[in-house]
């Protein structure tokens, strides 16, 4: 065959490398920064973005008055060594354009949208900002704000919005102190200051008046559904109802971790009827992924004849254990075709125990996302032992939960021998030794309660599919 | 539809060659896999830079030696010339885009060694330059 049209394989090396260093994560942000920007010299443009430090917090704290919007940004600010810039810092600025606001302020008018817009996008280009990143508190108040804003490139890579009950803030509303030196806030109950010389000077009252706060309150609820759908794909609401750390320790989580688009590379681990195979099917279908189950794999491949299928054929057919060589062969020829490496894959049913584990760990072919569904013994019992598949249509029904839409089908459903009370109890006491060494294979893997309905867990995995903690380490100044 | 703003973009994206700057900085990436990406990166914009004043050799995946080679592997026999249709598909799978259809040897169907290597040579210096051309 001629070399030159050979069928293109992507050596799986190269995806490894990518999530390590999020590679496509960097060419993006390179990408979008220069669309933004539109600078006249890319190279030396693109240089200097390099050279800056990786991952700028870019944060909006959103909510409604009082609700604890300073509390969280100062944290968040501090915490990230992002610069926090409020409305009122905003204004304060010693530039013309805060002067021309100033104006309107004093004769009590609203600040013109475009003159806001201007402000903030010129605030957010000066140095600090730019190379430490942002943390806006209260900024934008609406969606026009929001929309006029992205369009200048004003984008958040994440937004807090602070919810609470109007009770709520109007209690807090009463018993706000505000530090008149540092601008921090304090409640005579939520917050107390420890240190007396702070507490000496704690003014009262410097906040809004009742008929302020009502209004500004109003004006929020009447946009919050707006704001919410311009952020909604980076945004996380926390309930503010709760003490004033746990809500920054939320925001703060959430703001370390990371969207990154990269090839799904799921591994899947369950007891017997935990729903891998369903879950990955529903996978497979939303996300165009493909779905390696390793018992099919292994008979397809024996009913394919070729020299390992031969190899195999004599274990499937004694119902042997395959040699873990032969499969971990049989998986990575499966898993370095071209639509695994390009479209990312689900798989479950392999490895099974300890030594298969680090066998495919030390291959090229290593999963991303590694998942355990858990179930308790007696649910698995319960799932399998009614189970039944169509063996026309291959569905799998369950006496109880999901039975059969027709006598028809009723009547020629079949029960797997597997699934026989004394295979399933065999293959979970199997599952139940083997578990803690798999575990610690994966140490990042993520464990979803598979006793929820099948959509649930499915949500569950979804949340967890493309958000990757970011290692403080990139955080520290 | 696409508004002024998406309009304008693309423009920008396709006056600066910022499509093709990607991938050659992506294949690069993957074919060496440094350690530091980011510096790699400043690395081989800053030798962008630097041909883009001068002139000079410009970062590129292949050598004269690559060429050979793939010379080679389309002329197991060594006659020292490949058909047309050969040529054509190793100057794609280089991933040259605007190819010399008219090489020397042409005629013939007989591409010649230095032929080969001289058009693709000038093929990959054209889709390294991912600068606007002044």
């Amino acid at each position: 065959m001629d070399e030159t049209v050979k069928p293109l394989r992507i050596p799986p090396q190269m995806s490894v490398y990518a999530d390590k260093y999020g590679i496509f994560h960097l060419m993006q942000s390179m990408v979008s920064s220069l669309v933004v920007d539109r600078p006249d010299d890319p190279i030396a443009y693109l240089i200097g973005f390099l050279q800056r430090r990786a991952d700028i917090p870019r944060i909006m704290v959103l909510g409604p008055p009082a609700v604890g919007k300073r509390t969280v940004s100062k944290k968040l600010s501090v915490e990230l060594g992002a610069v926090h810039v409020t409305k009122e810092s905003l204004l304060q600025e010693q530039t013309e354009l805060s002067q021309q606001a100033r104006e309107y302020t004093v004769e009590q008018r609203e600040v013109p949208l475009e003159l806001m817009v201007q402000i903030i996008q010129q605030r957010l280009s000066e140095a600090d900002c730019f190379n430490n990143g942002w943390v806006l508190e209260g900024i934008p108040e609406t969606r026009l704000l929001a929309l006029n804003l992205q369009q200048v490139g004003v984008i958040p890579e994440h937004v807090v919005m602070l919810q609470a009950s109007s009770d709520v803030l109007m209690e807090r509303r009463k018993g706000k102190l505000v530090d008149p030196v540092t601008g921090d806030v304090y409640h005579q109950t939520f917050i107390w200051q420890v240190d007396d010389d702070v507490v000496q000077r704690l003014a009262k009252g410097l906040g809004l008046s009742e008929k302020q706060h009502l209004a500004q309150l109003q004006l929020f609820r009447c946009e919050v559904t707006g704001l919410m759908s311009a952020y909604q794909h980076v945004l996380k609401i926390i309930n503010s109802d709760q003490p004033h750390a746990d809500v920054s320790q939320q925001a703060l989580a959430f703001v370390k971790t990371h969207r990154r688009s990269r090839t799904p590379r799921i591994l899947l681990f369950g007891p017997p009827g935990s729903g891998k195979s369903q879950q990955a099917r529903l996978l497979s279908q939303k996300y165009r992924i493909v779905e390696v189950c390793c018992g099919h794999l292994l008979r397809s491949v024996a009913a394919e004849g070729s020299e390992l299928g031969k190899m195999i054929q004599p274990y499937l057919n004694e119902g042997q254990p395959i040699p873990d060589n032969l499969v971990l062969q049989i998986i990575e020829q499966r898993l370095r075709l071209v639509d695994c490496s390009c479209r990312g894959w689900v798989m479950h049913g392999f490895p099974r125990d300890l030594q298969q584990a680090t066998m495919l760990k030390e291959t090229q072919q290593q999963p991303n996302r590694v998942f355990f569904l858990e179930l308790t013994d007696d649910d698995c019992l319960e799932r399998l032992s009614k189970r039944a598949t169509d063996p026309v249509t291959g569905e799998r029904y369950h006496a109880v939960t999901r039975p059969a839409p027709s006598t028809l089908i009723r009547n020629r459903l079949m029960t797997r021998p597997d699934d026989s009370e004394e295979s399933v109890k065999r293959a979970l006491a199997e599952y139940r030794t083997h578990t803690a060494a798999l575990q610690s294979v994966f140490p990042d893997a993520v464990r979803v309660d598979a006793e929820q309905d099948p959509h649930s867990v499915f949500e569950a995995l979804e949340s967890r599919l493309n958000t990757v903690p970011l290692p403080d380490k990139l955080y520290a100044p | 539809m696409a508004t002024q703003k998406e309009k304008e973009s693309s423009d920008y994206l396709k006056r600066h060659k910022i499509i093709e700057l990607m991938d050659n900085l992506t294949s690069m990436l993957f074919f060496y896999r440094p350690e530091n990406p980011r510096e790699f990166l400043i690395k081989q914009l800053e030798q962008l830079n630097i041909s883009k004043q001068t002139g000079e050799k410009r970062p590129n995946l292949f050598n004269s030696s690559n060429l050979d080679a793939v010379f080679g592997i389309l002329d197991p026999t060594n006659q020292k010339y490949i058909t047309f249709a050969q040529y054509k598909q190793a100057l794609i799978t280089l991933g040259i885009k605007d190819i010399n259809d008219s090489p020397e040897g042409v005629d013939e169907d007989r591409i010649s060694h230095e032929t080969f290597k001289r058009e693709a040579m000038q093929g990959l210096e054209k889709c390294s330059a991912t600068f606007e051309h002044l």
